[in-house]
């Protein structure tokens, strides 16, 4: 099943666009102090706001830092970001949602209350008030978001669990007396797979620029610390006299972005439903 | 941490803010005292300037609501046909163009648009105003130079709210109408001998907009969070605005007027989306 | 008795997931005036199809017109302007469907969706009394229960065979020639099947309907059709009166079929039936992207031979009127 879902995988074309240039960021994050030219801190007052050149390919920033060195810098950030964070998502999302769907009654209700309140407010404005009680890290950005996006992944996993939970397959393993756990774990949730998979990485193209924008208003990662999110706060300021600071940390959010997106897609497209029905 | 003010503060005066803020009662005393307040929309004073929080919010939210009425409107009549569009002439050139609007509209972190728009142009163009919602010397302004102005303060911020929106309605839309004319009867309106563009304006379009519509008023939260950044990069005297300064300057009162709003505004987004559902869907109008 | 429609050579394809599907190969009939044709076979055989494509309702996306015609009163249909169609659906032709409750919008009440066929082929301009007279009229001729109410419905609101009656109303209302049944009683409880067929039979006599009907149920063949065509994988495999196919099947399929049908008067297990058991064809139903070479059936046949693989045999008149497709019938 594996091969075939690989070979769909690879004539898709936007997906495999979206997973290379993923990967190649990964990449860049893991070797960042090899390929980074200057040190992203190191600041050097005389060549502050200097435009792109040989020696600044991207430009200085108010500091004098070297603008590319610190995007490449600020991979690493994304990238953790967007995998921890919907990490915790997923991780208490699904697992809500399985308890939801496949025990019914009185948990399912009370889960899905819990969710309904959650879904209440709007997300980025949750985000910014737990953040203001808090102190603006990477940490609690991270936790914090993924404590926000859980309630859409229960939602949707609680669905996906009700529609498969009165399949035979899950009746039969029932009936064999397997345990509630075994059953949910081993048999409900490999099916469900497809759509989890999908959400997450759609999910961390949007942690993303949750963090960016956090630490754009100041309340996320903090500075010295790259983040094109702070660095873009720079941009703002200097928006008269530097548009490299604002455009090109823009710009690897958005390809950093719309590569999940793409592989997103892609993985939907290529998942579900064609899996149930081979 | 209320008490985190200026150190200079005495113990007496500590002492009589406690007792102000019934921090001396218990704890469900204290909840239940917030609750019938927030029930009445008390949501005390100020920490920055004393004034009534829930003044402060109602002074802001008119314009809110202007910019956010605004975006849904321009969201709904450009998404709307270019989802339609798009599913009728699937797989044209059109629809694959769109298709790349779409990811990359999804993919825009909004405020670095409205950053890079602002560069382009405020700065570069000199057109468009990049801050507040009115120029200084608005009012020495005819009403319709007012007018005008409002609407040159507007474009920006209302374009850059709805930009994300677009992406996703009209990628529904598509969806929906694709999901419509894939349909039975589609087929019959055709075996009846009803015209192609009668089959997709009145038999197609009356079915695919029915989830559109819903979504439309659950699109309102995402606006309201939205309304956030872009209140405070515009300089849009808003709701929003003044949320992200109470957070920043530690407004407790203000915070929780601006959120409870906030949140009452998100319920009635939904409220709004199920009550058109059910008027726009005779199988759910009548049982 | 003239000709009413003619289909010659009829050949379409599909593509699906990047394969080439046929789903009719060369298929010709005729439909003479007054009459009912049957048109049986199982799923996949291109029954539907067929019937989608005398009135050109397959989309472009979907599927081709490979070669072939359809004439009524002359003209090609696969051939006419789109204008010149239109006119001819549901005007002069009449398709209904399987699944009365998809078939239907849902968000249209009853009467409305009846006035549009109506208003569509009639140059006059009625007045809303007139369209709620004829509206009723033609809710009378097909028997609903308290036609005012129904008017004023939605679909969802009526039952299965009441929203039948209204798909039958629909394509009768213009008052067409030929109407086309692709499997009407299907989708519905056995009851209701037998109310809908009588109402199909006794309006057909009435109005002097042309009609093809489409089913894989022979009993409902034996009760309202003259002339049958029995398809297999794409083409028919044979062709004749109604008696001669029961009395005197003669290709191998067809054979098939009629032993596979449980019969009421000898029920297994009863004195009668004794020890018979149910009969089923042996084998699957071809894959469509994937035909076997010479005769298609011969897979499966009980009496096929080594020349069935070679070439695939076409329609002979064997007996009077009594057209097979095989080389070894009779």
């Amino acid at each position: 099943m594996w091969k075939i879902i690989w070979r769909r995988f690879r004539r898709n074309k936007l997906a495999v666009f979206g997973a290379l240039i993923i990967l190649s960021l990964a990449l860049v994050a893991i070797i960042a102090p090899l390929i980074a030219p200057f040190n992203p801190n190191q600041q050097d007052i005389l060549h502050r706001l200097e435009p792109p050149s040989v020696k600044h390919p991207l430009g200085t920033d108010d500091l004098g830092r070297d603008l590319l060195s610190r995007i490449i810098y600020g991979t690493r950030v994304s990238l953790l970001v967007g995998f921890v964070a919907v990490g915790i998502a997923i991780i208490i999302g699904s697992l809500l949602g399985l308890l939801s769907g496949y025990f019914g009654g009185w948990l399912d209700a009370l889960i899905m209350r819990f969710v309904d309140i959650m879904l209440c407010f709007p997300t980025f404005f949750l985000i910014l008030m737990v953040i203001a009680f808090l102190e603006p890290n990477i940490w609690n950005i991270m936790a914090v978001i993924g404590l926000t996006s859980w309630p859409g992944l229960t939602r949707l996993v609680r669905g996906e669990c009700l529609s498969i939970r009165e399949r035979e397959f899950v009746q039969a393993a029932k009936a064999l007396g397997l345990s509630n756990r075994r059953v949910m774990f081993v048999h409900l949730l490999p099916n469900i797979m497809a759509p989890i998979l999908v959400t997450a990485t759609l999910g961390i193209g949007g942690a993303i620029l949750t963090e960016s924008a956090l630490s754009f208003l100041g309340l996320g990662v903090q500075p010295p610390t790259p983040s094109w999110g702070n660095i873009l706060t720079a941009g703002k300021d200097y928006i008269t006299m530097a548009w490299w600071l604002s455009l090109y940390p823009g710009l690897a959010i958005l390809i950093t972005v719309l590569a999940y997106n793409l592989l997103g897609e892609g993985l939907r497209d290529v998942l579900d439903p064609r899996m149930m029905l081979e | 941490m209320l008490t985190g003010l200026s150190p200079k503060v005495g113990a007496e005066a500590k002492a009589r803010l406690h007792s102000l803020y019934g921090l001396d009662r218990p704890i469900h005393v204290q909840y239940w005292h917030w609750l019938s307040r927030i029930v009445r929309f008390d949501f005390g004073e100020s920490f920055k300037d004393g004034r009534l929080v829930i003044t402060k919010v109602l002074e802001r939210l008119p314009a809110t609501l202007l910019l956010n009425v605004l975006s849904l409107l321009l969201i709904f009549f450009i998404a709307l046909p270019i989802g339609i569009i798009s599913a009728v002439r699937q797989d044209s050139f059109f629809d694959k163009g769109m298709t790349v609007f779409v990811f990359l509209g999804f993919s825009v972190p909004g405020f670095w648009l409205a950053l890079l728009l602002m560069l382009f142009f405020g700065v570069v163009l000199g057109w468009l105003p990049i801050s507040g919602m009115h120029s200084v010397n608005y009012f020495y302004f005819s009403f319709w130079g007012k007018l005008w102005d409002l609407i040159k303060h507007l474009i920006l911020p209302v374009f850059v709210s709805a930009f994300g929106g677009l992406a996703y309605l009209s990628r529904y839309s598509r969806a929906s109408m694709l999901e419509v004319l894939r349909q039975d009867y589609i087929r019959t309106a055709r075996a009846k001998g009803v015209p192609e563009n009668k089959v997709i304006y009145k038999h197609a379009l009356r079915n695919a907009l029915i989830p559109i519509v819903t979504l439309l008023g659950l699109s309102l939260p995402g606006l309201i969070g939205g309304g956030f950044i872009f209140e405070t990069i515009f300089a849009w005297p808003g709701m929003g605005r003044l949320g992200f300064q109470a957070i920043m300057s530690r407004d407790y009162p203000v915070i929780m007027g601006v959120g409870v709003i906030a949140a009452l505004l998100t319920l009635l987004g939904n409220l709004i989306a199920d009550i058109t559902y059910a008027f726009v869907d005779p199988r759910i109008r009548y049982r | 008795m003239e000709n009413v429609l003619e289909v010659r050579n009829l050949s379409i394809e599909f593509y699906k997931g990047g394969k080439i599907i046929q789903a009719l190969r060369d298929v010709s009939l005729t439909l003479k005036s007054n009459e009912v044709l049957g048109i049986v076979g199982e799923s996949g055989c291109g029954k539907s199809t067929l019937a989608l494509s005398i009135l050109k309702l397959i989309p472009e996306r979907e599927g081709n017109i490979v070669s072939g015609e359809v004439l009524f009163k002359g003209e090609d249909l696969l051939r006419l302007s789109d204008e010149k169609l239109l006119q001819i659906r549901g005007n002069r032709i009449s398709i209904i469907f399987q699944d009365p409750f998809t078939s239907l919008n849902p968000v249209f009440r009853i009467g409305n969706q009846i006035v549009e066929s109506v208003t569509l082929h009639r140059k006059e301009n009625l007045s809303t009394h007139q369209m709620e007279k004829e509206i009723i009229k033609v809710l009378e001729l097909v028997k609903m229960p308290k036609p005012k109410d129904t008017m004023w419905s939605y679909p969802h609101q009526l039952s299965g065979g009441m929203q039948q009656r209204v798909m039958i109303a629909i394509a009768l209302s213009p008052n067409p020639e030929i109407l086309i049944a692709d499997e009407p009683t299907t989708a519905l409880d056995v009851t209701i099947q037998k109310e809908i067929l009588d109402l199909l039979s006794e309006l057909q006599k009435k109005l002097g309907l042309s009609v093809v009907l489409i089913t894989h149920d022979f009993g409902i063949v034996a009760t309202i059709c003259q002339r049958v065509l029995v398809m297999y994988a794409g083409s028919i495999v044979e062709k004749a009166s109604t008696s001669e196919i029961f009395y005197n099947p003669l290709h191998p399929y067809t054979q098939g079929l009629l032993e596979s049908v449980p019969s009421r008067k000898e029920p297994p297990g009863s004195p009668q039936g004794g020890k018979r058991r149910l009969k089923a064809i042996p084998g699957q139903v071809p894959d469509p992207s994937n035909l076997p070479s010479g005769c298609k059936f011969h897979p499966r046949c009980p009496i096929g031979s080594e020349d069935c693989k070679l070439e695939e045999p076409s329609l002979i008149e064997l007996t009077k009127n009594h057209w097979v497709k095989c080389i070894r019938a009779g």
